[in-house]
This record gives C-alpha cells, sequence and structure tokens, in this order.
C-alpha cells in the first residue's frame, strides 16, 4: 500500500476511540493525529455521529451525556479537516448511507477509509460484483478494521 | 478540570513572563508569553474564571493530551459498560446496529 497521507473515519471508529482508551480505534486515532496523515471528516458523518450519540437507546443504555458528547465534538473539530462539499460519485444500493464515505475518501484523495462496518467493509470482497466495481473504480482506496489500520500506519511511522 | 494549585507557579510580571514548576520530579520550564498572546491568556482566564497558570497548563495538556478531559468525562461511560458486563466489541456492535435502525428509519420516512 502506497503511504497513507489522508485518511477517513467512520463515525463508529469515532465512538470506539470515544469509549475504550486502549483500544485499537484510539490509538489509531492517537497515531493519526501524532502523525502527519490528515484526517478528514464531513458535516454528513458528524451529523450521524450527533445523531447517534444523541440517541435515547445509546444514551440511556451508556448513560452518556450531552457534556460527554460536546467535548467529544469538541475533540473531533479541532483534529480533523473538514470537507462540507462532498460530490456523489459512488452508488451502493446495500447501504446507500456508506456510499458518504466512499465520496469524501475520493474528493480528498484519501487512500484508506477506517470501518467496523460490515457493508462497508464487504467492498473488500472480489467475489461480489459489487467489490469488484469498487476495486475496479478505485484501486488505490482501500477499507480496513481499526487494528488493520493501526498495523499499516505503525510500519508507515 | 481540576489542576493541582501547587503544580504550577508564575512569575509576578505574568503578563510578560511566565515560569512554569511542573513538580520538582518532572519539569521546570521558563516561558515567555510575548503579546498579543499574555493578553490572550489574561482574557481567557478572566472569561473562563480561572487563573493563568490554569489556562496554560490546560492548553499544554490539550496539545499533548488530547484525551484528557474525554476520558475523565466518559469515565461513568466505561464503568457503565463494565457494569453491563459488555466488551468494547459489544458496545461498539450495539452502536452499529442502533445506526442501521436509524437509517433504515430515515430511508422509510423518505428523508
Amino acid at each position: 500500500m502506497n503511504v497513507i497521507d489522508h485518511i477517513v473515519f467512520d463515525c463508529n471508529v469515532y465512538f470506539q476511540a470515544a469509549i475504550s482508551p486502549s483500544g485499537p480505534a484510539r490509538r489509531l486515532l492517537q497515531v493519526v493525529l501524532d502523525g502527519p496523515t490528515v484526517l478528514f471528516a464531513s458535516e454528513y458523518i458528524l451529523a450521524e455521529l450527533a445523531s447517534l450519540t444523541s440517541d435515547a437507546r445509546i444514551q440511556t443504555k451508556y448513560h452518556l451525556t450531552t457534556e460527554e458528547v460536546d467535548e467529544f465534538f469538541s475533540l473531533i473539530r479541532r483534529h480533523a479537516t473538514l470537507v462540507t462539499d462532498v460530490p456523489h460519485v459512488f452508488e451502493f444500493p446495500r447501504d446507500p448511507d456508506d456510499a458518504h464515505y466512499v465520496d469524501l475518501a475520493v474528493s480528498v484523495n484519501a487512500k484508506l477509509i477506517v470501518s467496523r462496518d460490515k457493508d462497508l467493509l464487504s467492498l473488500r470482497d472480489d467475489t461480489t460484483p459489487e467489490g469488484q466495481d469498487f476495486i475496479r473504480r478505485f484501486p488505490q482506496l482501500a477499507i480496513l478494521t481499526p487494528p488493520e489500520a493501526l498495523a499499516i500506519l505503525d510500519a508507515q511511522e | 478540570m481540576s489542576i493541582p494549585r501547587h503544580r504550577v507557579k508564575l512569575d509576578a510580571g505574568f503578563l510578560r513572563v511566565v515560569s512554569l514548576k511542573i513538580g520538582a520530579h518532572t519539569m521546570s520550564i521558563h516561558v515567555e508569553i510575548p503579546e498579543p498572546l499574555a493578553g490572550q491568556v489574561t482574557q481567557a482566564a478572566k472569561t473562563q474564571g480561572k487563573t493563568p497558570e490554569d489556562v496554560v497548563l490546560e492548553t499544554i495538556q490539550t496539545r499533548f493530551n488530547a484525551f484528557a478531559r474525554l476520558d475523565e468525562l466518559m469515565a461513568p461511560v466505561r464503568q457503565r459498560i463494565a457494569e453491563l458486563g459488555e466488551t468494547e466489541e459489544d458496545v461498539v456492535e450495539f452502536f452499529e446496529k442502533v445506526k442501521h435502525e436509524k437509517r433504515q428509519e430515515r430511508r422509510m420516512a423518505g428523508k
């Protein structure tokens, strides 16, 4: 894989990094913040993250409060480069909302999307028509889980 | 975030010169803060109801430990996760489940 200079995180990676200081998502985020790799996010991603962290099912179950969520978003906004205009270039019928992550990665020339989403990760499967189409159209763009991405960035350091 | 009072000392002329004594066993440095930064530190301290020492130290902490404040706030959440007997993986799975339910609800509503 080429040097990872631009990177995109799924909202689930941000959430995982927030809840677990010793987990792979946090370590990955720390490596990105400490190194030359630029983390890109969009208002769409932050809006979905906000919608989830303010959802009663999550707040009630984990006793998540507004103060914690505010600090979390403040941290992301301090460290990520926000993109407001993301052209739509990718269709993903299996989960249309996941297409935005590919759109964002393509618009900022990112070589890596980090995600825990099974649908998004399924695009790595070159035995499916959707996977084949993705790999053919975006051969430079990888989709990895946090531990996989951490191994790549650690090796890059 | 509470900062132990004994950990930071400020010179009398703090608008021009700040001396941070961050514990005898850790680090003691002398930092000149030029204008307009010195004025901004003073203003931030006044606005936030903190001392200039607190503002300077919190700024350093933010730079070198971006997650300190978040981790402090998230301690009850981590405790709750432990009480539920869930792992980090379980929590992310639940997050993903809610995410897909909300996406489905939004699509059904035609948004």
